[in-house]
């Protein structure tokens, strides 16, 4: 139809009826369940990654909520003890008139894992029923969550060492709220969710397009 | 190439189970956890009420906690108001625990720090922030949603034993909510808020007295205030009373039971609040609805300034009732005149004077009556000397005028009375500070502040205050002086001269000694004899001589006018230089030499005694006696020689003596211009150089055998007193030649005048004494330069 770069690359290994070893990169034959050189198991295409996928993306998902109803940081000074949520230290923040500091919390707490839950749904929701975004961009934007998720700890290794260091008995206190484990699990299970996809799933879609 | 098989197109389809993968466990196992925990909060959440409070101090929505005996049982979740927010409206998150407790009587305030008299309390609340304090009973009586707050904490805590009561105070001085309920010091309640009666005459308040102190009230306690303190001064002295520091500051209500047989009470009694804790007691008495009293008046004649109303009456000391009233009196038809008398209204206790309380009036004026017949009277009398406070006593008075109390008076009956008997004491205290009143304290303290002036003045001139340095300077010279070497060596000298004259009187004693043994005496009275027989010639001649000294007399007096001030003033000078002259060093000398003259002398007698000079003189005086005999015979003539010399006096003092005066005057200065110079003042070394050179001449003398040739020379002298009283036998012819001298001398000064040539030859003399005297003064100024020339002669 349209694209005729797409009509160029025609024949995937599947359709040759062969299967790559993703660790040793042999090639076999579809019926070929191990790989012969390095025994590892082939598969031509993971049918559970999906499943996968969605229950790591759950798991993130529903972990992400308490990270934003409980506190972050409990901040203890002579007087008072505050307690602080994600969004609440960075609207304190930001009203302190630190506002680069209070967007960076909210980009790296709050932009980025929702962009990636967001940007995880979409492929594993295009891989199943279709898009027209074309693979290349589902690519990369696969290659950016990859990327970006383990950078989203972050937020806890501050919270950590925040806690280290303000430690000063009766005076201040800081110590990590309920909400920092939540948020550490909310992005493990986001990055296996991530890792869970698999990519060539992309591109079996824009075959059958083409087929069609 | 064989066929490959046909390959399955369609894959076998999996299960279910199969194809779902075991990663789904895991957000499984979070929804579980979460609806788990959240099954959790809910089913432990307590109940949620709602409290309404006027303001809500310190209350914060999710930090304000609830306490309930400073236990935290639940939270402030929000804060509110009601609809008309004319509230606000607390929501409190209680712990499910105490759910049920939270009925009915339950009570909600706001502690927060306070400062009051009582101190601070809710101190805690400073740091961490106003809570919510809750209080309940012990009954759980199932849950209430919505309370009404109170404001401050209430007074009677649930569950707490005591006597709840109401006290009435006229002034609300002493109630102040939280003031502590007295007895004996030690708190036993506490007031709550007072409010206003509703006719507004006094102000109510709440009380509550814990158990089990509640017990000591009854109907017949009464209840003061001891805020602060008291001070008075009545008929019993000042008085300064305070309950306690505490009390003093935040005040206080104290109650006691005055009199036995009060009744129990129940809740909300209502009782007074008195004043004071005086009035309190006395209200026992005062309190008609307590005590029955009867009221009399009576009439004084006398001055009563000092009586008041409240003042005590009287029986023996024991104040059986107080003055009601007092007011003025004129009534003609009683007392005969106009004067105006002071009548005062009594009210007498009954009990107080042995009847009981249910006696009527009546039967109170018979005993009174039967005690006036007996003598009973009212009378002022003095309370208190200082104040001068007045009561009315009851007394006995003995032979008093009859009389009964007047029962028809109205409005009470009239109790007789007498002159006022003040105590002599106040009229000596009177007199006493009256005398002190007149003492002249002011002239004295004047007084007294002038020589205080004037001693001041004194003792801070310079003049008195250098009087110890000179007094000190005055004492080291005396010290000087008597440790100088010449004063020291006094002593000595003087003892030397001492022996030195007791070894002359030695040697004189033994001349007299051998006269005496030679009859001298003898000799001697036969020459007094003689003297006498001659004095007694004189006597028959001396008719002439008061006539002479009369014209002596005249004399005197004529040189009694003459300048002898002048000469006076130059004899002192002079005898001022001889003073300065016999201080120098050489005359403190001269005893030293006037002893080794002594010692000569002495020598000299003893040797004149050896050589038997007494005999000699024996002899001398024996002629002199013959000599005597020989006057007597002569002595007839001397009546004639008295006028002849009568004559020349009176030539004499017509000379004039005044210029031989004035001449003299300046002779005498002269001298002592000589005496004050230099050289005067080194005489006495000079004399002693002199007495240096007598000492040897009498040295010589005695060796030269000078004594020998005395005695010779007496032996002259005795051969020339027998030559005179051979003599005096022609001594009448010699008298009368000297009558005719006399004579032929008192016709040659008549004729000597003013102008004659003997005056001016007499002033010639005397102006040649004048040169002989400038003489002597340069002669004395030569000696002055050259001492040593007196005694060398050059």
């Amino acid at each position: 139809m349209a694209n005729p770069r797409t009509k160029l690359i025609a024949i995937t290994a599947k359709d040759a009826g062969l299967v790559g070893c993703t660790r040793c990169t042999a090639v076999w034959p579809l019926e070929q369940t191990r790989c012969g050189r390095c025994k590892a198991p082939l598969q031509s295409r993971d049918e559970r990654s999906l499943s996968r996928v969605w229950a790591w993306w759950w798991a993130g998902l529903l972990f992400y909520i308490p990270a934003n109803i409980y506190p972050m940081l409990i901040t203890r000074t002579l007087l008072q003890e505050q307690e602080s949520t994600i969004i609440g230290g960075a609207i304190d923040i930001a009203l302190h008139g630190d506002i680069a500091v209070a967007a960076i919390i909210i980009i790296a707490s709050v932009v980025i894992p929702l962009a990636k839950f967001v940007a995880i749904a979409f492929l594993a929701i295009s891989s199943r029923r279709g898009t027209r975004v074309p693979g290349q961009q589902r690519h990369l934007l696969y290659e950016a969550v990859e990327f970006i998720g383990r950078w989203s700890m972050i937020d806890v290794f501050v919270v950590a060492i925040t806690s280290a260091l303000v430690q000063l008995n009766v005076v201040a206190s800081v110590t990590p709220g309920p909400a920092a484990i939540a948020f550490a699990l909310s992005v493990i299970f986001t990055m296996l969710s991530a890792q869970s996809f698999d990519s060539r799933m992309i591109w079996d879609q824009i075959e059958g397009d083409e087929r069609a | 190439m064989s066929q490959p098989p046909e390959v399955e197109i369609e894959p076998v389809r999996e299960s279910l189970w199969q194809r779902i993968s075991v990663v789904w466990l895991i957000p499984l196992f979070a929804v579980a956890v979460a609806f788990g925990l959240a099954w959790q909060n809910y089913s432990e959440q307590g109940p949620y009420v709602e409290v309404y409070f006027g303001e809500a101090t310190g209350i914060e929505a999710g930090e304000t906690p609830v306490r309930y005996r400073d236990v935290v049982v639940g939270i402030v979740e929000d804060v509110g108001f009601t609809e008309d927010l004319s509230r606000v409206r607390v929501g409190l998150r209680l712990q499910p625990e105490v759910a049920s407790y939270v009925d009915d009587d339950a009570q909600f305030w706001i502690v927060s720090a306070e400062v009051g008299p009582r101190g601070v309390t809710g101190l805690e609340t400073v740091l961490s922030g106003a809570f919510i304090e809750v209080l309940w009973d012990n009954n759980a009586e199932g849950l209430q949603s919505e309370f009404a707050g109170n404001d401050h904490a209430p007074l009677v805590r649930p569950g707490s034993e005591g006597l709840k009561i109401l006290l009435r105070a006229t002034s609300g001085g002493g109630l102040v909510e939280g003031t502590p309920i007295l007895y004996r010091g030690i708190e036993v309640g506490r007031i709550g808020r007072p409010v206003i009666s509703e006719d507004g005459n006094y102000t109510i308040a709440e009380a509550f007295v814990e158990a089990p102190h509640n017990r000591l009230i009854n109907s017949s306690t009464r209840f003061w205030d001891t805020s602060g303190f008291t001070f008075s001064i009545g008929a019993d002295g000042a008085e300064i009373d305070f309950q306690s520091l505490a009390a003093l500051l935040g005040g206080g209500v104290s109650f006691d039971t005055v009199i036995s047989g009060g009744q129990p009470i129940g809740d909300n009694q209502l009782f007074r609040l008195f004043p004071d804790e005086n009035s309190a007691r006395s209200s026992v008495f005062s309190d008609p609805d307590n005590e029955t009293r009867v009221q009399l008046m009576t009439v004084f004649d006398s001055n009563a300034s000092g009586l008041t109303v409240g003042a005590p009456v009287q029986l023996g000391g024991i104040t059986v009732g107080e003055v009601v009233g007092l007011t003025g009196l004129i009534d003609e038809a009683t007392f005969g005149d106009v004067n105006v008398r002071l009548l005062a209204t009594i009210a007498i206790r009954p009990t107080r004077i042995g009847l009981e309380d249910d006696v009527g009036r009546e039967e109170v004026i018979d005993l009174l009556e039967t005690q006036v017949q007996e003598g009973l009277r009212a009378r002022l009398a003095a309370a208190n000397i200082l104040t001068g406070g007045l009561k009315i006593e009851l007394a006995d008075i003995p032979n008093a005028v009859p009389a009964s109390i007047d029962r028809a008076a109205i409005p009470f009956p009239i109790f007789p009375s007498v002159d006022a008997e003040l105590s002599s004491g106040t009229a000596t205290a009177e007199g006493i500070l009256d005398r002190i009143n007149a003492l002249p304290v002011e002239e004295v303290l004047a007084s007294a502040i002038n020589l205080m002036d004037n001693t001041s003045r004194l003792l801070g001139s310079s003049e008195t205050q250098a009087i110890p340095g000179q007094v000190n300077g005055l004492l080291q010279d005396t010290r000087n002086l008597v440790g100088s070497e010449e004063i020291q060596a006094i002593p000595d000298q003087i003892g030397a001269t001492a022996e030195a004259i007791s070894e002359v009187a030695q040697d004189l004693q033994a001349i007299v000694d051998q006269f005496e043994e030679q009859q001298g005496i003898e000799r001697l009275l036969a020459a007094v004899d003689a003297a006498g027989q001659t004095a007694e010639a004189l006597t028959a001649r001396t008719d002439g001589i008061p006539d002479l000294i009369d014209r002596i007399t005249d004399l005197a007096a004529d040189l009694d006018a003459l300048d002898l001030a002048g000469v006076v003033n130059r004899t002192e000078a002079l005898l001022a230089s001889a003073d300065d002259l016999i201080s120098s060093e050489d005359t403190l000398a001269l005893p030293g030499q006037l002893n080794a003259a002594l010692a000569e002398i002495n020598t000299s007698l003893s040797t004149f005694r050896e050589e038997q000079g007494i005999e000699t003189l024996l002899a001398a005086i024996e002629n002199a006696g013959s000599a005597a005999a020989a006057l007597e015979q002569s002595t007839e003539q001397l009546p004639q020689f008295v006028d002849n010399i009568t004559q020349l006096s009176e030539r004499i003092r017509d000379l004039p003596l005044d210029t031989a005066v004035t001449e003299a005057a300046e002779f005498l200065e002269s001298a002592s211009a000589l005496l004050e110079t230099e050289g005067a003042a080194e005489l006495p070394s000079s004399l002693n150089g002199a007495l240096a050179e007598v000492e040897a001449v009498l040295g010589e003398l005695r060796a030269g055998g000078v004594v020998e040739n005395v005695n010779g020379a007496l032996a002259s002298a005795s051969n020339a007193a027998s030559a005179i009283e051979t003599a005096t036998e022609s001594l009448p012819a010699v008298i009368a030649r000297l009558n005719t001298v006399l004579a032929q001398a008192g016709d040659t000064l008549a004729s000597v005048g003013s102008d004659s040539s003997l005056n001016a030859e007499a002033r010639a003399a005397l102006r040649d004494i004048q040169r002989a005297a400038d003489a002597v003064a340069s002669l004395a100024r030569a000696i002055e330069r050259r001492p040593n020339s007196l005694l060398t002669g050059r």
